[in-house]
């Protein structure tokens, strides 16, 4: 099937985390070698979310699987191990998928709404906010 | 005065330089702020092709190189790090999300020497690295060592063979100044014969200490075989080299041989050089040289004789030699 006849996705972007589950900080927000970096990170996450949910709505599955990918390789590093595992699973389920099977999968559209929601909890968190 | 190699202590004169390839801002940040207490240097490329053009150029002492990439992937800047002769010997670590087995039985295969999978534990990939730190100069000891002559420290045959194809090439490229001076030891023979091997061995190393105390930093000189050495001078026409050999000679001929004072050595040199383009190769070039010397062992030994190559054709040379 062409690209443009795949159908839209249905999963809007979610601007913040479900009301029972607690906001995510960063395991290092105290770590003061880390802190200024898990700052930079946070400030650029939602521009990433953003562009990774509007390209799984126009259906542009090789850029939301880049950035999943790069989200995958260094949430861990910056403190939110759990916001990787969930960018691991959206680069997985892409990978052994093709796009257009993807598409049509409920259970795998749950796998980009976690990844979302898990997001939003970690912007929740806010900056330098460790427990 | 560096014409002798300059030993391992290069190694350790300046921090070793790590260059990160991932595509990953976020990986680039991280780990130049995880390793900041390893007393490295960084250098980064956002892209496979943009890591092999460094590390070409900037010839890390390491490559850590994320696996998953956009366009080049890691493979494929593995196996072009691995198939270049500059950048062969770089010890290459693989980051990658994935613990998928194929892929860190091919990267080996391909010649990475570890491969770290991502999320990264900070301790081990500092361990990680501090090892294969080690391994780049501990081969780089090994390369230059194998291009030691063992009696003199001078480079040997090996060394000259490769700098000197690559300094003929440059100054032709560029029309660089460019000069070569062929040295022999004069009655070499005879004072084997006539004092034994030892006293050979010492004049040889006496050779190489004058060489390098006489010859400029740019300088660098070789045991070519036998009694014979080479000393390559770039950026020099033929007119100031022949004054560096002049140097030379008379130096050697006014040393004292501690075990026998009596003996005045001395040494015959052949010079052949460019003040810019010259039309011959690096073989001719080097012939050249070797007939001025053989030009200064007829004509009494213990003298300095130049051919300006910008000046000669190889058939007037040939006459002429």
């Amino acid at each position: 099937m062409m690209e443009a006849e795949k159908p839209p996705m249905s999963i809007p972007f979610i601007p913040s985390g479900p009301a029972h589950e607690p906001p995510i900080t960063s395991e290092f927000a105290n770590d003061p070698d880390m802190s200024e970096l898990v700052d930079l990170f946070l400030h650029e996450l939602p521009a990433r979310v953003r562009a990774a949910s509007e390209a799984w709505i126009s259906a542009d599955f090789v850029t939301v699987q880049r950035l999943a990918h790069q989200l995958r390789g260094s949430s861990a590093g910056y403190g939110f191990p759990l916001l990787g595992v969930a960018a691991g699973r959206v680069e997985d389920a892409m990978r052994i998928s093709d796009g257009d099977a993807f598409a049509a999968t409920p259970e795998l559209q749950t796998v980009f709404a976690s990844f979302q929601h898990i997001a939003a909890r970690v912007m929740a968190g806010g900056v330098r906010k460790a427990a | 005065m560096a014409s002798i190699p300059p030993q391992v202590s290069i190694i350790e004169d300046a921090k070793p330089l790590v260059l990160i390839v991932d595509d990953s801002v976020d990986v680039h940040r991280l780990l130049r702020t995880r390793l900041n207490q390893e007393d490295l240097t960084f250098a980064g490329a956002e892209s496979g092709e943009a890591g092999i053009e460094m590390a070409i150029r900037l010839r890390p002492a390491v490559v850590l190189l994320d696996l998953n990439m956009p366009g080049t992937d890691g493979f494929a800047v593995l196996k072009r790090l691995k198939d270049h002769p500059a950048t062969s010997a770089i010890p290459v670590l693989m980051l990658s999300g994935h613990r998928d087995q194929d892929a860190k039985v091919r990267a080996f295969d391909l010649g990475a020497v570890d491969y770290i999978t991502k999320p990264f534990d900070f301790t081990e990939l500092r361990v990680r690295m501090r090892s294969a730190v080690k391994m780049h100069q501990l081969v780089q000891m090994l390369a230059q060592r194998a291009q030691i002559d063992g009696l003199t420290g001078c480079w040997n045959r090996a060394f000259f063979d490769t700098r000197w194809a690559e300094e003929t090439s440059r100054a032709q490229r560029h029309g660089h100044a460019l000069s070569m001076a062929m040295l022999d030891v004069d009655h070499f023979k005879s004072i084997n014969d006539t004092y034994g091997h030892p006293a050979g061995d010492a004049v040889l190393q006496g050779v190489a200490k004058i060489l390098e105390r006489e010859c400029r930093t740019s300088d660098f000189a070789c045991r070519y075989g036998g009694e014979e050495f080479v000393l390559v001078m770039p950026d020099t026409p033929p007119e100031s080299a022949a004054h560096v050999c002049e140097r030379i000679r008379a130096a050697m001929e006014a040393a004292v041989w501690p075990r026998h004072p009596e003996r005045v050595v001395t040494i015959s040199i052949g010079v052949a050089g460019a003040g810019g383009p010259a039309s011959v190769n690096a073989a001719e070039w080097l012939e050249t040289s070797d007939r001025y010397l053989y030009r200064a062992k007829r004509t009494g030994r213990n003298r300095v004789e130049v051919c300006d190559l910008s000046k000669e054709t190889m058939g007037r040379l040939r006459v002429a030699g």
